[in-house]
């Protein structure tokens, strides 16, 4: 662009800057509450359960099935009354559960594939006044159904309860909405009482309950009995032990008191739906036990027939068949099914109501203390680094070294708003590795100056002036700014996209610092130092630290192969003079 | 060299000054010849590549817990209350164990240390791996144990004490062990597929041999690294493997500020026969030089501030890790971009039949121009011996002063670097 005397029109890239920081920063103070980014749970302190879905064939399994499971076990640890928690998908397998804060001790306990026992019922206790759990339970249940030898008919004594909203269940009002539910069962919040280890604290907030549901004895497990709120959610972490005997709701609100464990759920080969043509049963539960549990359930089954059994999913019993006969082999279980109830059932028996078994890869608790540290030794660490940087350029570059930091000021500033801005609007949380893709980047950042610098280095040596070094050095150092970013922003964006975990708030921060480098050198740096240029102090090499103009010829690069000497000789003769006419010319050429 | 004797028209000598090493550099007049010597770049790197396997398969690399699965535990507490820290993880240990079979491998303390300083010192216990029940039980029990500590910092923050602040002062993870393999596995992946975008990327910008070069020069960075973690044997970590991803990126910065002047130094060679390929190549290096050492320099000052602050403050972790390896890698890094890639850039180029010609042609040029006896013997102190392409150090090129044919720039070539204007011959003066 020719322009007469070199000058570039700086104003125009300055009020472009000016803009656009107005902008951001308009949206920084008056687009919300906070003007701070937010910052992850490892800055914060919090608790973070990463699960990994367990496939047969070690392949990733179906979007949808892990979409399915997430929206489960977010309504799980909702149900556990935890506040603000956030589950979200992640990569091809995983699911992350973010839990901020003291109190996500239980949310570990959803990390396993839920806790599936198979219980002996020792007696049922008839349903409180209106109590019924409004928390939708994630595993529909049949109650009043059987368990039977596969060719054994089934007797249909049901009361037909499922928990599927869409069906309307006839044996229950409407759950109060408060959270004291009006039952003269229902614990005072706070009481002592006088079970060991079953101090009810009651949350006045939320539905939930800290009780201990296990106990040694039958009695035991009878007297906590009405201390247990149905219509409550128990976020005791605490799980009655195998050989305990237990307190536990079902699904209509009644409450059964519960033998020791006959066998595990993770004792379950196989458990599916399937339509009976031939008895006319319609949707039956057929499920598989290995070897060891199946000796140890046929015995049972032998010794009590006519009995109840449960099956008790995360301290709720699902589903209380009678056991018609004893069982050697498939275990079937009839009732008032349909397809949808049938399959929910077996998929509950088979993987605690997901629709797809996890394995807890990573789980995390850090305190608010150690989060505040790691949040001060990363601003430290950064601190730190950005004077260095600072330090090196000054010397190097001496004045320029101040248009450096300034640049590293505006980037600052830049970064800043955008991750305020970025917090607000796609929920980016700030982690340490976040913070640490940032200190990184000040060197890219700065490494864009110095090829810059050095190209006008380049231009000084050969005898320019400043004023007609800097668009001549501008015009090539920009092409390699170019490549170099992108090749760091490629780096980033693939890490970002294919990586899973923390390396992600890494490449996002890398990523963003590249880019916003770009615009403060276009924007800021470089126009800065072609106004800079004008004055004539700044072509003293002991301001600008780039050296001195060689006047001899005695220039360094090839070009003095391609010109003879004597040229050159009167070449330096003329520089002097020629100065002023070269730095119109230099600008005339189109760049 | 001939700096001192530069025939300049006022007859001063310059100053000793001017001539050192370090002027030389900052200057880019440092002459080294990277491309004439790249046999020694290649044995040298080729060396430390099968050192590195050879030390890989021997020692191997030493794994941290998140590839093997295990746990930490963070407990405030003072430094001399290590012991105590320890017996309570033991005890959760024991009870862990107790509910294996014999058969299954015992979970044991594998190291325990200090972190952090004055109110804020901390003991870290890392163990292997345990079932999740038993890892909330030692966190309870560690509460427990060091309650009356956790209270008094509680009480200095201001923060109010229940059982559930207390507890939330216990730091723990868990890691299974497919956790690292899972981290691993998608890396290898991003790897591939970066090498694989960079190339297409690179190959838009430049020729073939610079794309070959930068990739050699990458994939040698990170062997490096991968060899220092063996030989060293620092723990590798799923941070370790972040960062090796990363010094992609910086490994390709340095490269291409390299090749962006090897590419402009090259093109315009061609049309006339000054310089063959790896001439030009070598007086890029050499120009760029202080540009790599100064853009390296400057990108590790803040990798070292993170290493020195997570590792003095932190301890371990993330930003340890990350720093550590970043700092090997971009060392690495800066070999590799400038005794490596260009060279092996030039290795390929003066293959293609179009630089062969080149080669003969300035072969031929100079021997042409080094038969008539030169006239100005004083100027052949200015001759090219201090050129950065000191690769031609052949006493031919000392014919500077030999009146020359100005090679007449065909029209659209790009002029060539730091080339005076031409114009201001037509300005008519």
């Amino acid at each position: 662009m020719a322009r007469p005397h070199g000058y570039m029109p700086v104003a125009r890239y300055f009020l472009a800057l000016m803009a656009l920081l107005a902008a951001l920063y308009a949206g920084v103070f008056l687009g919300g509450d906070s003007n701070t980014p937010k910052l992850g749970l490892d800055l914060r302190g919090g608790t973070t359960v990463t699960l990994r879905a367990l496939t047969e064939d070690g392949d990733a399994p179906r979007s949808e099935d892990l979409e399915v499971a997430r929206g489960i076990i977010e309504d799980r640890v909702n149900g556990l009354g935890v506040a603000s928690a956030e589950v979200t998908t992640e990569g091809d397998r995983n699911i992350v559960i973010s839990v901020p804060g003291a109190g996500g001790e239980q949310v570990q306990q959803l990390g396993a594939t839920a806790l599936l026992e198979m219980r002996s019922v020792v007696q049922v206790l008839a349903p409180d006044s209106t109590e019924q759990s409004d928390e939708s339970d994630a595993a529909a249940t049949a109650s009043g159904s059987e368990a039977s030898a596969s060719d054994e008919s089934a007797s249909n004594e049901s009361e037909a309860a499922s928990s599927e909203p869409s069906q309307a269940d006839a044996s229950s009002s409407p759950a109060p909405e408060s959270s004291e539910a009006p039952s003269s069962e229902a614990p005072a919040s706070g009481s002592a009482d006088d079970v060991p280890d079953a101090g009810d604290v009651v949350d006045e907030d939320s539905n939930t309950q800290t009780i201990n549901q296990g106990a040694d004895t039958q009695e035991g497990a009878l007297a906590i009995a009405p201390e247990l709120d149905c219509a409550k959610v128990n976020v005791d972490a605490t799980r009655p032990k195998a050989d305990q005997f237990m307190v536990a709701c079902g699904d209509s609100g009644e409450k059964y008191i519960l033998g020791p464990v006959i066998f595990e759920g993770t004792q379950i080969t196989d458990a599916g739906a399937g339509y009976d043509t031939q008895t006319g049963q319609g949707w039956v539960v057929s499920l598989d036990l290995n070897n060891e549990a199946r000796g140890t359930w046929a015995d049972y089954t032998g010794a009590n027939i006519g009995k109840q059994t449960a099956f008790v999913l995360d301290q709720r019993v699902l589903t209380a068949p009678t056991i018609n006969n004893r069982i050697d082999g498939t275990t079937q279980i009839t009732g008032q099914f349909n397809q949808e109830s049938a399959t929910n059932l077996a998929n509950s028996l088979k993987y605690g109501a997901l629709p797809l078994s996890f394995t807890q890869s990573e789980a995390r608790q850090v305190s608010a203390t150690l989060g505040l540290e790691q949040l001060e030794a990363g601003l430290l660490a950064g601190g730190i680094g950005l004077a260095l940087v600072v330090v090196f350029c000054l010397a190097y570059y001496r004045l320029l070294g101040l248009l450096t930091v300034a640049s590293l000021v505006v980037s600052g500033v830049l970064v800043y708003a955008v991750l305020v801005l970025l917090s607000r609007g796609i929920g980016l949380t700030l982690t340490l590795s976040g913070i640490a893709g940032f200190i990184v980047a000040i060197g890219i950042t700065a490494d864009s100056f110095v090829v810059y610098f050095e190209r006008l280095k380049d231009e000084v040596r050969e005898g320019r002036t400043m004023r007609s070094a800097v668009p001549r050095a501008w015009a090539r150092a920009r092409k390699t700014i170019l490549s170099a970013d992108a090749v760091s922003f490629l780096a980033a964006l693939i890490l970002y996209l294919m990586t899973v975990g923390e390396v992600r708030g890494f490449a996002f921060t890398l990523g963003l610092s590249t880019i916003l480098d770009l615009l403060v050198v276009f924007l800021f740096t470089h126009p800065l130092m072609s106004w800079l240029s004008r004055f004539s102090i700044f072509s003293s090499p002991i301001i600008s630290g780039l050296g001195h103009a060689v006047p001899s010829g005695r220039v360094a690069t090839e070009h003095r192969t391609s010109k003879d000497a004597a040229k050159e000789r009167a070449a330096a003769r003329r520089a002097a003079a020629r100065e002023k006419q070269e730095a119109d010319a230099a600008t005339e050429e189109p760049t | 060299m001939s700096d001192a004797q530069s025939t300049r028209d006022d007859g001063a000598v310059t100053s000793k000054a001017r001539n050192s090493f370090s002027h030389r550099l900052y200057t880019g007049e440092s002459g080294y010849d990277f491309v004439g010597k790249r046999k020694i770049s290649y044995v040298v790197s080729i060396l430390l590549v099968v050192a590195t396997f050879g030390l890989l398969f021997t020692k191997g690399l030493t794994f941290g817990i998140d590839f093997a699965g295990g746990n930490t535990f963070e407990v405030p507490a003072p430094a001399d209350e290590q012991d105590e820290a320890e017996d309570v993880v033991q005890q959760g240990l024991d009870e862990a164990n107790a509910d294996r079979s014999s058969s299954d491998e015992q979970a044991e303390i594998a190291t325990t240390q200090v972190v952090g300083s004055g109110s804020s010192t901390s003991i870290l216990v890392k163990t292997s791996a345990i079932d999740p029940e038993y890892t909330s039980a030692i966190r309870v029990s560690l509460a427990e144990e060091f309650r009356p500590e956790i209270e008094n910092r509680l009480t200095a923050n201001g923060t109010e004490i229940t059982d559930e602040s207390v507890l939330a002062q216990v730091s723990a993870q868990s890691i299974a062990p497919t956790w690292g393999d899972d981290v691993s596995r998608q890396a290898i992946i991003a790897l591939i597929v970066f090498l694989i975008v960079v190339s297409v990327f690179l190959r838009f910008r430049y020729q073939w041999g610079l794309v070959v070069g930068a990739m050699a020069a990458l994939l040698h960075d990170l062997v490096i690294s991968a060899g220092v973690y063996a030989l060293v044997g620092f723990e590798v970590t799923p941070a370790t493997v972040i960062g090796l991803l990363t010094i992609l990126g910086f490994s390709l910065y340095d490269t291409v500020v390299v090749f962006d002047k090897v590419d402009e130094n090259t093109r315009p060679l061609l049309a006339g026969s000054r310089m063959t390929f790896s001439e030009a190549a070598n007086l890029a290096i050499n120009q760029t030089l202080m540009r790599s050492i100064n853009t390296s320099v400057i990108s590790l000052l803040p990798v070292a501030a993170l290493l020195f602050v997570g590792a003095g403050l932190l301890g371990a972790g993330t930003l340890k890790d990350l720093a550590l390896v970043l700092l090997i890698g971009m060392a690495a890094g800066i070999y590799s971009s400038v005794f490596l890639a260009a060279p092996i850039a030039a290795e390929f180029a003066e293959r293609k039949p179009e630089y062969i010609e080149l080669a003969r042609k300035v072969k031929a040029r100079r021997a042409r121009k080094a038969k008539p006896a030169a006239p100005g013997a004083g100027a052949d102190a200015e001759a090219g011996e201090a050129e950065p392409s000191a690769a031609q150090s052949s006493t031919a090129e000392s014919s500077a002063a030999a009146p020359r044919s100005v090679v007449k720039r065909t029209a659209g070539s790009a002029p060539k670097p730091g080339a005076k204007p031409q114009r201001d011959r037509k300005k008519g003066r």
